[in-house]
């Protein structure tokens, strides 16, 4: 069930009337926003339900154990274990093709080829977004930074449907306590959440579907086929595209969230705007990036043991932090990529060299970060190094690019360089205007957009992870 | 690695600027029902497209003769010509082109 759709439409307008209507009870509240968020996911597949209600299962015993154990041993054995099971559901079934395949790689190699038993296994949409949730849970509580929840609100937190598949990765100590009472609307939320919904939609349904479909899609599926300008603008339309489709998601998410009642935090800050791969990473997927921080970087020791140590724990945090898209050589050339600039980023400042100019630094960041977009959106690493040897060809001729999709390449930057509170600005001007009026102003938007959105809508990117 | 640790409560949907009047959710429930039913007028099409989709049943084949007649009786108004408009100017950008480019097939 994708957001930018009727179908979702509709669930929504019966999960929002229901929910509302028994919230008299804020127990019937949460079962009711559990079934809905259910049926959400089971719209994919029942059989992961299963799953997601096992794995909230092993998080919430594991959680009520460690809050209930005095000795430090045991409750750090607790966790440990919590996490290896949390680690085994993403390992199972996100890497263990992967990891066969290069084993029999290896053993081919050295002489031993053997049939190895690749399980084919289908990825349950948004596992790597709800295993970490569990483990940042289950680590929280062992830091004493939650009290254990109950069986239902921890389930909840896991199941939520506006976060479920795609994030933000909401932490436990955001939402448990938000889940603890009743929840109220007030009319700057509802402005603002209705003001993200109709603009991730607007990024979704329009920017980056137009992209994909007439722009990035093609170039990237036959390289060879194209000049080295089409690879080029290609490139900065992937640029674009991901960005105007996750953080559309991300928006979307918000906003749902907040029509229920609840609070979800930012998860883009105008990346592109960034000057640095440092501060592009407090700017995109916030809520991957400081999940990687306090519980992968901190955990290998931050930077304390040294400058070496410190390098080496970046590396190895955004190395790991490309594998989490998933099982192939490119997210972790990505992530290689992201980690290795930051070593560089650490040791210039480290050896006081001076900082670039900001626009040229911005537009340095911007290019590193395209390059590699290149890597995370090739199939292959040896696609990825044809599209990077075909944009050196110097054939400079247009073969794809309409003023369409050059629009919308401009329209998706010129994003980045607005104010940064100019949606809560907007909002604040629509909470005072009266319902009816907003309504007819949300249906033409939405109808605007419906107008110009690309026939059918394609799963956005960010659900294969 | 990003260190300086940003505020995790920080939602965009908190304003920052305090709003006294009460009826929020009465507010939102307004809104978005005049939303729908808007759309349900303006974007009928949609709604006979979206119920064309769906698994042919009984169900299905009546509910497609009431949405398309629906939609017949909306575009008889005209109530539906803004967005055939629009959607138009929109197909019309979409063709324009630089030179004599033609942008590749989809895979």
């Amino acid at each position: 069930m994708l957001f930018p759709t009727l179908t979702f439409g509709l669930f929504f307008l019966v999960a929002f009337t229901v929910v509302w209507a028994a919230s008299g009870s804020n127990e019937w509240r949460k079962i009711l926003l559990l079934l809905a968020s259910w049926v959400f996911y089971g719209a994919w597949d029942w059989r992961f339900v299963a799953l997601l209600i096992l794995s909230a299962l092993i998080n919430w015993s594991s959680a009520r154990i460690i809050d209930a154990i005095d000795s430090h041993g045991a409750r750090k054995a607790m966790v440990t274990i919590g996490v290896i099971a949390n680690l085994g559901i993403l390992g199972f079934f996100k890497y263990y093709d992967f990891f066969l395949e290069q084993l029999g790689a290896v053993l081919a190699g050295a002489g031993y080829a053997r049939d190895l038993p690749l399980l084919q296994i289908v990825l349950p949409v948004g596992v790597s977004f709800f295993t970490f949730q569990g483990m940042s849970y289950l680590i929280d509580v062992y830091r004493g930074r939650v009290k254990a929840g109950s069986l239902l609100d921890i389930t909840l937190l896991m199941s939520f449907f506006p976060h479920l598949v795609a994030g933000p990765i909401v932490r436990a100590s955001d939402l448990l306590p938000q889940f603890q009472e009743r929840p109220k609307l007030d009319r700057g939320m509802v402005a603002m959440a209705l003001l993200l919904i109709v603009w991730g939609l607007f990024k979704k349904a329009v920017i980056a579907s137009e992209l994909s479909v007439n722009l990035v899609d093609p170039v990237f599926f036959d390289p060879s086929a194209h000049s080295s300008l089409d690879l080029l603008i290609a490139a900065y339309g992937y640029a674009v595209q991901i960005y105007c489709d996750f953080s559309a998601y991300s928006d979307m998410a918000i906003g749902i969230a907040a029509l229920f009642g609840y609070r979800f935090p930012r998860n883009f800050n105008q990346p592109y705007r960034a000057q640095s791969l440092q501060d592009f990473w407090r700017r995109w997927h916030i809520s991957l990036s400081s999940w990687l921080r306090d519980y992968l970087y901190i955990g290998l020791g931050g930077n304390r043991g040294g400058l070496a140590m410190q390098c080496r724990n970046i590396l190895l945090t955004m190395l790991l932090g490309g594998l989490w898209h998933g099982a192939k050589w490119t997210f972790l050339i990505w992530g290689g990529l992201h980690g290795g600039v930051q070593v560089i980023e650490t040791l210039w400042r480290k050896a006081g060299l001076p900082g670039l100019p900001r626009l040229l630094a911005i537009v340095l960041t911007f290019h590193i970060v395209t390059l590699g977009w290149i890597f995370f959106r090739a199939e292959t690493f040896q696609a990825a190094i044809a599209y990077l040897g075909g944009m050196m060809h110097g054939d400079w001729r247009n073969t794809v690019t309409t003023p369409l999709l050059a629009g919308l390449i401009g329209l998706g930057m010129a994003f980045h360089f607005t104010p940064p509170l100019l949606a809560q600005g907007i909002a604040i001007r629509l909470r005072a205007l009266p319902a009816p009026l907003l309504g007819a102003l949300v249906a033409a938007m939405i109808l605007l957009i419906d107008a110009m959105r690309y026939e059918g809508v394609a799963p956005f990117i960010y659900y294969q992870f | 690695m990003a260190r300086d640790a940003h505020h995790h409560l920080h939602s965009p949907v908190d304003l920052g600027v305090a709003d006294d009047r009460g009826g929020g959710l009465r507010w939102a429930s307004v809104t978005i029902a005049v939303a729908t039913i808007t759309l349900l007028f303006a974007n009928a099409g949609t709604l006979a497209g979206w119920v064309d989709e769906q698994t042919p049943s009984d169900w299905q084949l009546r509910a497609s003769d009431i949405s398309h007649g629906w939609a017949d009786r909306m575009d008889r108004i005209g109530i539906g010509r803004p967005r055939a408009v629009l959607h138009a100017r929109w197909k019309q950008a979409q063709a324009k082109r630089f030179g004599d480019e033609a942008p590749a097939e989809a895979p």
